[in-house]
Order: C-alpha cells, then structure tokens, then sequence
C-alpha cells in the first residue's frame, strides 16, 4: 500500500518535470536556453518514471523480478552517463555550429533581440557556403 | 490496488507531451535544435516501452528492447552531433571571417583563467 | 590484473543481461568475456594504477559524492521548472559563457566534473580545451559558484572523490 502511493508520487513528480522539460523546449528563446531544459529535466524525469517502476516491480518480490529490477536500475544508471554526454555533445555542435544566441546585454536589449536572431539563423549553413 | 489505469494513463500523457516535442523538432530554427528535440524523444520512448511492458505484464520481455533502444539513441545523437560539427568546420581557414556574423557566438567572459593565452582559437569571440 | 578486473566486470555484465544460470550460458559468457577481456583489457582502467584498499576507498567517495549530485539534480530540476513555467521567462534568462581552469589531474575526474557541471542548477559545460573548461550559464546567479576565485564547491568535491584533497 505504501509502495503503491510510492510509485504515484514518484511517476507524476516524473510527469510534472516532463512537463516542465517540454514547456521549456518549447518556450526559451535560444537553443543554448532549451538544452539547458532537455539536459536536465529529460535526465531526472527518464529516473523518476523508471525509479516508480522499479519500485512497482519489487511489489511481487521473487527472483525473476529482482533481475528485472537490476536491469532497470542498470538503464537508469546508462541513462546518467549517457544523458548528459549526449546534451555535452549537442550543445557543443551547436557552439561550433554558431547557432545565433539570446541575450540581454547592451548590444540586444529588450525581449526583442530574439527577433534579430531569427533572422541570422540561418548563417553558415550550407556546406556549399563553407567550401567558400 | 489495481495501478494499471495509473499506468495507462501516464503512457497516454508521456505520447501527449512527445508530441508537443515533436513541434519543436518540425519548426526548430536550426537543425541542432531539431536533434536536441528527436533525442528527448528518444529517451521518453525507452520509459514508453517500459509501461508498455508493464501493462502488458511482460517486463522481462520488453526490458531488453529497452536497453538496446537506450543505447541506440545515444549512438544516433552522438553520431549526428560529431557529423554536424564536422560539417561546421572550415574547410579553408580564410572563408571563415565572412561567414560569423558580429553576434555570433555567446559572449566569453574571463573568470579565473590563467591560461588563457594557451587558447588561439576562441579569440575571435567578443 | 586490470584483465581480471575487466573479465569479472564483464562477467557479471552477461549474468546480469543473460539471466540464465545453467551450464550452457555461462560457458558461453565465460568465454565472451574471456575474448574482450583479453582484446581491450587496456580500456576499462586506463591509467589507473592505485592500489585495491584505495579503489574501493575511491568507490565509496564516490557514492557519498553520487547523494550530494542528486541533491543538486532535484535543485536544478525545480530551478529549470520554476524558469520554464514562469509567465515571462525572459525576464529571468540572462545566459552567458564562463570559461575557468580546474586543476583537476585525471581525464575521469575530468569527466565526473563536465556531467556534474551539466546536472546541477542552471550551468551546462560546452567544451573542454587545453585544460580550460567553457562552461554556458543561464542566469548570473548560478554562475557564481564556478566563476568564483578559487574551486568551487563542486570541484573540490570532485578533488575531494578522486585525488584526496580536503
């Protein structure tokens, strides 16, 4: 019975940061901003879900479900590793890319500098443009 | 208590909310922005094979598919991240300067760095 | 003997994947993990050449380490959840780029620092090179702890795990 309100609280605490994550993506200006978003909420929410679970799966406790909570717990601990590796990858694709930022500094003030980088997004894109 | 409604429901929101993802993967600016949302994808969908799985009281089954999708998503965005990366560098290094507009590029700030003249090639940013 | 050790990690790994304790799967995972073990036995602990009293000492830092970072993981996940629902998130943003120089040794301390710098509140690192990390910073606040002279928490933390400091 505690185990069970365990897994509720656990899955929609997973449920509200996903939600969080897919407001964000959606919402922030700049690229740099959303993978802010999708590195950390996607890594904690994919824990939560999984960690919910694993605790539903100890409910019965046997042999053959103890193994497929190790694994489970196996994939929570890869997706530690990978999750942030993979948003370190993106990220840096991106600074390489000069993907156009937000800021609000003194050159961009106000909430319109994203506008102005709409319109330089597309730069050095092309492969044709980089071969010159 | 039954929690298998509970887990039907939360497969049902965890669809609901990939799809609004999936907007940013369609109108995304760049297509770094439309990787980063195929990859939050792809690691809800491992959690998605699970409740599936869980439902259908077959997680010993299904947990293998998980694990091999897990690290296929990790590849896929690694590999499309090395390629565009690859693919932003400059092939001669003289074009380069009429490519980078005045704005490109985040802002670098000195903060505790004694080494910083080790590092020819982030200069040019302002 | 970073052979052995490689050998029983792979080992467990197939038992663990594999589920079957008869003669007939572990045959074959003895044998497997005998053929990788043998081929990239230099991979798994490269480099490392303490002694086992302090491997385990390491691992046991480490999972001290691990609780704090979940502490941090909840932090950050609030932080990111408070921005994002916020009604005007704008207001709120101002990113910018740190670069600062840590004086950790190892590539695997190295490593824990950059994942731990992308989970915790509002920093994820960019890129590292010539020792020098860049870090992207989404509001001023969060970038205070590693801007800051000196290590931040964080780093002597990670210093604290992996090469004994304080």
């Amino acid at each position: 019975m505690i185990l069970d309100i365990l897994v509720i609280i656990a899955m929609l605490s997973g449920l509200l940061f996903f939600v969080a994550t897919t407001v964000g993506i959606i919402r922030f200006p700049d690229f740099y901003s959303r993978v802010h978003a999708a590195g950390k909420g996607d890594t904690f929410s994919t824990t939560m879900f999984l960690g919910g679970t694993i605790l539903y799966l100890l409910r019965d406790f046997s042999g053959s479900t103890l193994l497929t909570a190790g694994k489970l717990l196996l994939i929570v601990f890869y997706i530690f590793i990978a999750s942030p590796t993979a948003t370190h990858a993106i990220i840096d694709a991106g600074y390489e890319f000069r993907v156009p930022y937000w800021t609000r500094s003194s050159r961009h003030k106000g909430t319109e500098g994203d506008v102005e980088n709409e319109e330089n997004m597309d730069n050095g894109f092309y492969p044709e443009d980089l071969k010159g | 208590m039954n929690l298998e409604q509970f887990f039907i429901a939360m497969a049902v929101a965890i669809l609901f909310l990939m799809l609004c993802n999936l907007y940013r993967v369609v109108a995304g600016p760049t297509v770094i922005d439309r990787m980063l949302g195929m990859n939050v994808i792809g690691t809800k969908t491992t959690v998605l094979i699970v409740l599936i799985g869980v439902i259908d009281g077959r997680v010993d089954l299904f947990i293998d598919i998980t694990l091999a999708y897990a690290l296929l998503n990790f590849i896929t965005t690694l590999a499309a991240a090395r390629f565009y990366q690859r693919l932003a560098q400059p092939i001669p290094p003289e074009p380069r300067e009429s490519l980078v507009a005045p704005s490109a590029g985040p802002d670098v700030e000195e903060a505790d760095v004694t080494a910083a003249a080790t590092d020819p090639s982030r200069k040019e940013t302002p | 003997m970073p052979a052995i050790f490689t050998f029983f990690v792979m080992l467990l790994f197939w038992t663990a994947l594999s589920g079957k304790f008869d003669l007939f799967h572990l045959g074959m995972g003895v044998f497997s993990s005998g053929l990788v073990a043998w081929l990239s036995h230099d991979l798994l602990f490269e480099g490392h050449t303490k002694k086992l009293g302090a491997t385990f000492k390491e691992i046991v830092f480490f999972l001290r380490y691990l609780l704090w970072l979940f502490g941090q993981i909840v932090l950050a996940n609030f932080h990111i959840a408070g921005l994002a629902l916020s009604l005007h998130p704008k207001k709120h943003l101002d990113p910018h780029i740190i670069k600062f120089k840590p004086s950790l040794k190892t590539d695997f301390a190295r490593f824990v620092l950059a994942n731990s710098i992308t989970l915790t509140p509002g920093t994820v690192s960019v890129r590292i090179e010539n020792d020098i990390f860049y870090v992207h910073a989404i509001d001023r606040r969060s970038s205070a702890d590693l801007s800051g002279p000196g290590p931040g928490k964080m780093e002597r933390w990670v210093a604290w795990v992996f090469e004994g400091g304080s």
